[in-house]
């Protein structure tokens, strides 16, 4: 008993709290994925942009909520940038090149923060302490705001797609661009604003996540390895999938590091997905994916 | 009102389309036979915006559409009932219809609640459907909202790609009425048709395509009638 209150129970939360922020940065890479047809390697580096960014405004204003406000506006806005710049003048050809293409972005952004941030560790202090007791342990403030932050994100994300005209653009569009231009929508648009919001997202991840981790320009290598398979378990291009997917992959993570060092866990973590791949290329869900 | 002059078009480095010209006028319906893999699809597409043209222009009312992007030709009027219908399988029947609206000059509830009961006039399928994703439709069905979608969106002129193909002769006669429906309101239609008799039975005239060219022009009834329908539909 006192096992599970001071061992495991923490652990899941973790697990959870982890698996929650993961889903929002899983989410933007499977939609664009919906989209370009191509993982886009990039997107870790939006993560990490947004942690940077979080710390510039803080440095500026000493507000972690004016940061956390700005930093997904202005990586939303590189990745608006980015996509009309770079990506669309691939859009025509095999998406082969998309792939190259956003692993190049990947290292400019990546040495960008490098050149102007350096590569020393940072940190980010949460904006509020403490803890509060739960079910019989104290768990950290932070963290509990950090599960309810990324739930209820989620579940806007989940409105926005199913309850507004541009969500369904959005489907639409991962479904069949040309005939969604071929009905009078501006397509191009549709992309640009894709793109955008799923950067935002991707940077409101990586600074929500930024107090309980720390902030260098490699950290979204990590997290994109993880956000991939995420993507992978939950069916390519189901978004659904993702979410479900990213929360069993964070308590996966979260509890194997009860039982080895993480050095095994990323290898145990792999394991799964390459079985899963194999056996059920569809993800958990059966369902179609975009690739067919 | 749709004018095609000496249009080249194709696929990378195939080319498909070699010089093809064809006029389409207002509140016509015509037809465009011919066997599989003569260039009719690619002509559509073409149209609407989906391939570039190499060389030759395409006017609609006298505006130039070769250099505009889909949307915008649909916006301009022109309505597209694509090759497999392409409806939209992950969302419902009601938005499929929604996202038709797309190309209307507003997307004002008025309008929208007037052009929904329109089509649930013509198609009361689609409205016990409504709620049910398009991927749960039958084909006949997914063909009704394809024609439906370009409906929503007050489409002047149909571009219609094998609307009976993999029907059920039921549903081939819902179609075919329903184009000749669509031309007593007043929409102009270009059917691209391998059932050559369901296409000369709601057209006024049809052009035949062979490797690319139009080969042949004839009003309906001279179409049914002529040795050269047989010889190049082979029917």
């Amino acid at each position: 008993m006192d096992y599970v209150v001071a061992v495991l129970l923490p652990q899941l939360l973790h697990g959870l709290v982890f698996g929650a922020a993961l889903g929002l940065l899983a989410l933007g890479l499977t939609v664009i994925f919906g989209l370009l047809g191509v993982m886009n390697f990039a997107h870790g580096e939006l993560y990490m942009l947004g942690a940077y960014a979080g710390i510039a405004v803080i440095g500026m204003t000493h507000s972690f909520w004016a940061a956390l406000v700005v930093a997904p506006l202005a990586v939303g806005a590189i990745g608006a940038l980015t996509e009309v710049t770079t990506l669309r003048p691939l859009y025509r050809r095999e998406p082969l090149y998309g792939l190259i293409l956003t692993f190049g972005l990947a290292l400019v952004f990546r040495e960008g923060a490098r050149q102007i941030w350096g590569g020393d560790m940072r940190r980010i202090m949460p904006p509020f302490t403490g803890s509060t007791p739960l079910l019989g342990m104290t768990y950290p403030n932070y963290r509990l705001f950090l599960l309810v932050a990324s739930s209820v994100l989620l579940l806007a994300i989940w409105l926005f797609f199913t309850r507004t005209r541009a969500g369904v653009l959005v489907r639409a569009a991962v479904q069949d661009a040309e005939m969604l231009d071929g009905l009078g929508v501006n397509v191009p648009r549709v992309f640009t604003l894709t793109f955008a919001g799923s950067a935002a997202l991707a940077a409101l991840a990586g600074l929500l996540l930024a107090p309980i981790f720390t902030v260098y320009p490699q950290m979204g290598v990590e997290m994109i390895l993880l956000a991939f398979i995420v993507v992978i378990l939950g069916g390519m291009g189901s978004m659904g999938g993702s979410v479900v997917a990213a929360v069993v992959i964070g308590l996966a993570q979260s509890l194997l590091t009860l039982w080895m060092n993480p050095q095994r866990v990323a290898i145990a973590i792999f394991t799964i997905m390459i079985v899963i791949l194999i056996v059920r290329p569809r993800g958990f869900f059966g369902r179609e994916g975009v690739l067919e | 009102m749709l004018t095609i002059k000496d249009v080249h078009a194709g696929y990378g480095a195939t080319p498909i389309l070699f010089g093809v010209s064809l006029e389409v006028r207002a509140g016509e319906a015509v037809a465009l036979l011919g066997r599989n893999g003569m260039g009719k699809t690619t002509l559509m597409k073409t149209v609407m915006g989906f391939l570039k043209p190499r060389r030759g222009t395409i006017e609609l009312d006298g505006v130039d559409l070769t250099r505009r992007a889909p949307h915008e030709i649909a916006r301009l009027g022109v309505g597209l009932v694509p090759e497999n219908r392409r409806v939209f399988a992950g969302l419902s029947v009601r938005e499929n219809l929604e996202l038709g609206l797309s190309a209307a000059p507003d997307r004002s509830a008025a309008l929208r609640s007037r052009r929904l009961d329109d089509v649930f006039h013509h198609f009361p399928r689609l409205r016990e459907r409504i709620e049910q994703p398009g991927k749960t439709l039958s084909g006949g069905e997914q063909q009704m909202l394809a024609i439906a979608r370009v409906m929503m969106a007050g489409a002047r002129l149909i571009l219609m790609d094998e609307p009976t193909q993999g029907l059920a002769p039921a549903f081939i006669r819902h179609i075919r009425d329903m184009i000749s429906e669509l031309k007593r309101l007043g929409v102009t239609v270009l059917l691209v048709e391998q059932n050559a008799r369901v296409a000369l039975a709601v057209c006024d005239r049809g052009y035949i395509m062979e490797k690319g060219s139009i080969v042949f022009e004839a009003s309906s009834r001279e179409l049914r009638e002529s040795p050269v329908t047989r010889e190049k539909l082979g029917v």
